[in-house]
């Protein structure tokens, strides 16, 4: 489990993050939802340590985060776009004792990658996939992606929905942040909203289906008034 | 299969195979898709898969032995009983909108039986 | 072993700019030799009709032309512009590197002294290769000023040494050469621990720049300030026990400071 307590992040006189707590499941897809610049990214990066939280913390199974075991995907190239696919492969066997070689052929092939390609050639969708393929081929506990649905074309989309209801993201915890929940509607188990700075709405997706008979964007509407 | 997206989904996915059973697409005894399989096709999580076939399972609609495929039930009774719950809450959903409408029964039977002749609704594939 | 793997990857990318550098520093060399000995032995034959005979040609002369000296400069200030960018390159651009540098299950210091590595390297492959190339320039020089039976003077030794850079990148005691190092060693570590502090303001503006600079002129001015005091009360070989402090102290402040920022406050 995710445990993300009472972090906080400010950016000049504004809040961005406001005393934010809330738990991400293994095993299951969490879903941070806001409009842009609610701070998603932010709280994503906050746990990855890569902009660190001016208070609170961040506790993965119970212990400080081990990134043997989180993944991390930015919504764009984590390597310098010169490289190719198969070099930006080469460097994560370097430096990853669990990066998993037969995984990652796996999904090259799901995805119709080019490994001889450069990460500068590739459009959008394809470097989502490419991107994609790289955290999880870390064969991670957590997996934690931002936007990866973000201004991709509509097949990219599908093949990656399709992936996430394989058995390859079985036992898995996902945190994935979005402003567009329609693609991934049914693929997810927990939506965390987010609104300046603050969670407004934590809940199972299915029970608020069963309890008040209302969508997600349902849920969205009534908090963003969108 | 297009979902709604009020209803839980995995009350949905129980309903789309209870009307696959009372069509006769799954009969007694037949073997379920794999959990995974059936996420992967209908692009959801495989979690509301399992929540679902724990349901159908609750309901007697399907049966499990340990680390084998789930198979329809046996049982001819719930069977039967499916189907007569489909046709029931499709007229349930039918009634409650014509009751609006202020029709006597008789003009609507009337109707439904015209209708049924032009074979209008006479398309059995009305699973999607 | 992780720090060897970072750091093959890092040779690898400046691989190509490195040798870009080399070889304008070669062509400009090369090239001003061909300038020098042709302009010099016009300006002989002048003489000598003139019936001055006392000319002579010497290696210091060359070495102290402009464009010889420009030259060593522009490889100086690649080098300090170099030393900025192998971290920025990797906080820009639409592949943004460092996002993986820092959520790899290693040691950020791994990073940092790939980097730091990376560039010591560069600086110790110039002064190998300009070695060479004095050298060759050097035999070029002597060779032509032979065959135009022009006299010269001045060993390489002596043309060397009495160049102000050179008599520093090459100075004639092992023991000189490696102060003359930990000197490059300490302004390139200055310059990562400004990159870091930089990097690591959250609110960035046109003053974190200056703020991180000012954080260490005050560490860099401290020891200088202090020298000043002092310098008239030590003797020659207190003198040199305060340089070694200061340079260890230089170097362990802004090795603490890069790492502090680098593992704790560094924001992508």
């Amino acid at each position: 489990m995710i445990e993300v307590l009472g972090v906080k992040k400010r950016y000049r006189k504004k809040q961005v993050i406001e005393d934010v707590s809330f738990t991400a499941n293994k095993g299951e897809i969490t879903c941070l939802i806001g409009l842009n610049g609610t701070g998603k990214s932010t709280l994503l990066k906050g746990i990855m340590g890569l902009t660190p939280f001016d208070k609170g913390s961040v506790l993965i199974d119970g212990k400080p985060i081990d990134l043997n075991r989180v993944a991390f995907v930015a919504d764009h190239a984590m390597f310098p776009i010169h490289f190719t696919i198969e070099q930006c492969e080469a460097f994560m066997k370097d430096f990853y004792p669990t990066f998993d070689s037969a995984l990652f052929a796996r999904l090259v092939e799901d995805f119709k990658l080019f490994p001889e390609d450069k990460l500068s050639e590739l459009s959008k969708g394809t470097l989502a996939k490419a991107n994609l393929a790289l955290g999880i081929a870390q064969d991670p506990d957590y997996l934690l992606l931002d936007e990866p649905f973000s201004g991709i074309d509509v097949f990219s989309k599908e093949q990656i929905v399709e992936l996430f209801s394989s058995e390859i993201m079985e036992n898995r915890g996902v945190l994935i942040t979005t402003h567009e929940i329609e693609d991934i509607e049914y693929l997810i188990d927990k939506a965390v909203m987010l609104n300046n700075g603050r969670i407004v709405r934590e809940f199972d997706v299915e029970d608020v289906r069963f309890i008040h008979g209302k969508s997600i964007v349902d849920v969205m509407r009534e908090e963003y008034g969108a | 299969m297009q979902f709604n997206t009020r209803a839980p989904v995995y009350l949905q996915v129980v309903d789309y195979f209870k009307k696959k059973m009372a069509l006769g697409e799954l009969k007694a005894g037949d073997e379920m898709p794999s959990r995974r399989e059936l996420a992967n096709e209908l692009k959801i999580n495989p979690n509301t898969v399992q929540k679902a076939f724990k349901e159908m399972e609750d309901q007697q609609l399907i049966t499990t032995e340990r680390n084998r495929p789930s198979r329809v039930t046996t049982d001819d009774v719930i069977l039967k009983h499916i189907r007569s719950e489909i046709v029931d809450d499709a007229v349930a959903v039918f009634v409650e909108a014509i009751q609006e409408l202020d029709v006597s029964v008789d003009e609507l039977v009337e109707k439904i039986k015209r209708q049924y002749k032009e074979g209008m609704y006479d398309d059995r594939s009305v699973g999607s | 072993m992780n720090l060897l793997k970072l750091l093959s990857w890092e040779v690898e990318r400046v691989t190509k700019p490195f040798l870009i550098l080399v070889a304008g520093l070669l062509v400009v060399q090369f090239g001003y030799l061909g300038y020098f000995l042709w302009d010099e032995t016009q300006l002989y034959e002048q003489l000598r009709r003139a019936g001055d005979a006392d000319y002579q040609m010497s290696f210091a002369n060359y070495l102290g032309g402009t464009a010889y000296l420009l030259s060593l400069g522009i490889a100086v200030a690649a080098m300090l512009l170099y030393s900025v960018w192998i971290w920025y390159r990797d906080f820009q651009g639409r592949g943004t590197f460092m996002l993986r540098l820092l959520t790899m299950p290693q040691k950020r210091m791994v990073i940092f002294f790939a980097k730091l590595a990376t560039i010591l390297m560069m600086t110790l492959g110039l002064f190998a290769i300009e070695w060479i190339a004095l050298k060759l320039q050097y035999i070029a020089f002597t060779s032509w000023f032979d065959g135009k039976m022009i006299p010269m003077n001045g060993s390489f030794e002596q043309a060397l040494s009495s160049n102000g850079i050179l008599g520093m990148m090459y100075p004639d005691s092992i023991v000189n050469f490696v102060i003359h190092q930990l000197f490059i060693y300490i302004v390139v570590l200055f310059i990562f621990a400004f990159v870091l502090i930089e990097r690591s303001f959250w609110q960035r503006t046109i003053w974190s720049p200056v703020l991180s600079l000012s954080i260490l002129v005050v560490i860099l001015t401290i020891p200088i300030l202090g020298y000043a005091f002092l310098s008239n009360r030590l003797i020659y070989d207190e003198t040199i026990m305060y340089v070694g402090v200061v340079l260890i102290v230089w170097a362990g402040v802004t090795i603490w400071l890069g790492r502090r920022f680098l593992q704790t406050k560094l924001n992508v």
